[in-house]
Formats: C-alpha cells, structure tokens, sequence
C-alpha cells in the first residue's frame, strides 16, 4: 500500500496533529477503506498515544521512540485487519505495553536508573517540563499548577509500574475499567482495588513536602 | 476542621471511596457512603482528597509529544508511505 498525504487541494502537507478527541473506530474504519487523511491521523494518533504511555509508565526516551516506531508499523498493518474497530485502542496499548516490556528485557542488564517524570511528562503547554514563565497568566495561580504538576509527577514516579499504568491508562487516557482489565490482564475487580490504592498513594505523595 | 483517625468502619468505607468517586456504586451503597461522609469530618475530608487527586491526574493526562517529537512521527509516517 502506497499512499502520499494529500490535502484536499492536492498538494502534500505535514501529516496531521492528530486531535485527542478523535474517534478512534471511525478513524479506524476510514483508514481501512483507503481514506489517506484517515490513515495519516491515525499512525500519528497511534504514535502519540506510544509516546505518553512508554513516558509516562516506562519512563525512558529512548524507549518511547522504540514504541512509537513499533505503533506504528503495527498500526499500519493491522488497520485493514482489525475485525472491530472498536477493540483498536485496547490494541495498540497493549501493542505500546509489550514494547516497552520487550525494551525493558533488552535492558535487563543495565543498571536500574530510576525515571524522572519531571523530564519525561510535558507541561501544560505541551512541551516538556519546564517552570517557565508564560505571559498572560496569574503567576500565583502559574507557581500553585507547576507545583502541583511537580508533586503529581514524584508522586506518580514513586509508584509501582502496574499501578502507573493503570493510573495512567483509566485517569489520564480515560479508558474504562473493562478495556484496563484486558490490557493489564487482570480482572476488573482486580483494576478497580490497585486503582484505589495508586489514588491513596498519590494523594499522599501530594500532600507530602513541598 | 481537626482530623481523626479512621475507625474500623470509617477504613472499610474509605475503601468503597474510588468506587464511589467512578459511580460504581448501587444506589443502596452510594448513600450509605453519601450519609457517611456527610456525618464523618476524617472521611469527608479524605472524599474531598481524593477527588482532587484524581482531578489532578486527570488534568495532567492527554499530553502531546514535544515539536521534536512529533516532527520525527512525522518523517516515520512520510518514509512508511513512501515504501514502494
């Protein structure tokens, strides 16, 4: 399958931003029936998605590129193959998870290093994490969101891997607790009790020294 | 508002709380917990905790990709398509 990215006015563009509030299936059945606009949103959505999970649960740049490359080959195989579309999402994240644990095995004999989330969540803006100042804003309100990000970061770097990725997956990409279950290969009940006691210990992380 | 420590009943609650916070609760069971945290100074303080946790999160979730980042998908999308 050859396709360029064309723009209605056919000249070739930038691939899309993908928009977070895409629809994925839909996204998923227009790339499958050859639209390339579709197509093109979804590997860059599919590599997003590869991004802040393998930051955010694995915690390592490198990987994260490793994840994306790997969303997206996969993506772009699969998206004809993928029988219901509504089951792509569970997918890729699993297909996101399994790259970062693969990454991981491979670097089973390096020395642990202990991920800082301040460097690998990004700020408010988009970018990656820096208190800088932003023009127009109450710098009160400014100083009380950037410290608050920093202590969600620790609290969310001191946690332990699954429970992260739980936390990540059901608060921060708000998939349900069914589609959590069957990527983390759990049960539900299962989900729902490491998910209570993450929110404990991220509470606690919050209120801890400033 | 002065804490106290939870009683037992107050810690078999408080582990209904995320339940209760994701509306997984029979309507019997969120106003048990409702009536509770209303009568209770410790658990309505740790309701009022834990729902500004997960506030957070939730804030700081659907993150993009630094510009650099992105560039590269970019360029990985563009090589992908253009494999003969």
């Amino acid at each position: 399958m050859k396709q360029r990215m064309v723009t209605k006015r056919g000249g070739d563009r930038e691939p899309s931003t993908a928009s977070v509030h895409d629809d994925y299936p839909g996204l998923v059945r227009s790339a499958a029936a050859g639209d390339t606009e579709a197509l093109n949103r979804l590997l860059m959505r599919a590599q997003e998605t590869a991004w802040r999970f393998s930051m955010s649960v694995c915690g390592r740049s490198d990987d994260a590129e490793d994840a994306m490359q790997e969303a997206l080959i996969k993506t772009y195989r699969y998206v004809g193959r993928i029988r219901d579309p509504g089951a792509f999402r569970p997918w890729l994240y699993r297909t996101v998870r399994n790259a970062c644990l693969m990454s991981r095995r491979k670097r089973a004999g390096e020395p642990a290093r202990l991920q800082s989330l301040d460097e690998v969540l990004p700020g408010s803006d988009g970018r990656m994490h820096q208190d800088t100042p932003h023009p127009g804003k109450d710098p009160e309100q400014l100083a009380e969101n950037a410290g608050l990000r920093r202590r969600l970061r620790k609290a969310l770097g001191a946690l332990p891997g699954p429970y992260r990725a739980i936390v990540f997956l059901r608060e921060m990409e708000g998939l349900s607790t069914r589609e959590v279950a069957k990527i983390m290969k759990m049960s539900e009940d299962n989900v729902k009790t490491r998910l209570h006691r993450a929110r404990v210990q991220l509470q606690a992380g919050l209120e801890g020294p400033k | 508002m002065t804490m106290t420590r939870p009683s037992p009943r107050c810690r078999k609650l408080l582990r209904e709380l995320s339940r209760y916070l994701d509306g997984e609760l029979t309507p019997t069971r969120r106003r048990v917990i409702e009536r509770h945290i209303k009568a209770c100074a410790c658990c309505g303080m740790m309701t009022a905790r834990l729902r500004m946790t997960v506030a957070a999160c939730r804030a700081v979730g659907q993150r993009r990709p630094p510009r650099a980042v992105m560039s590269r998908a970019a360029d990985r999308i563009r090589t992908l398509l253009a494999r003969p």
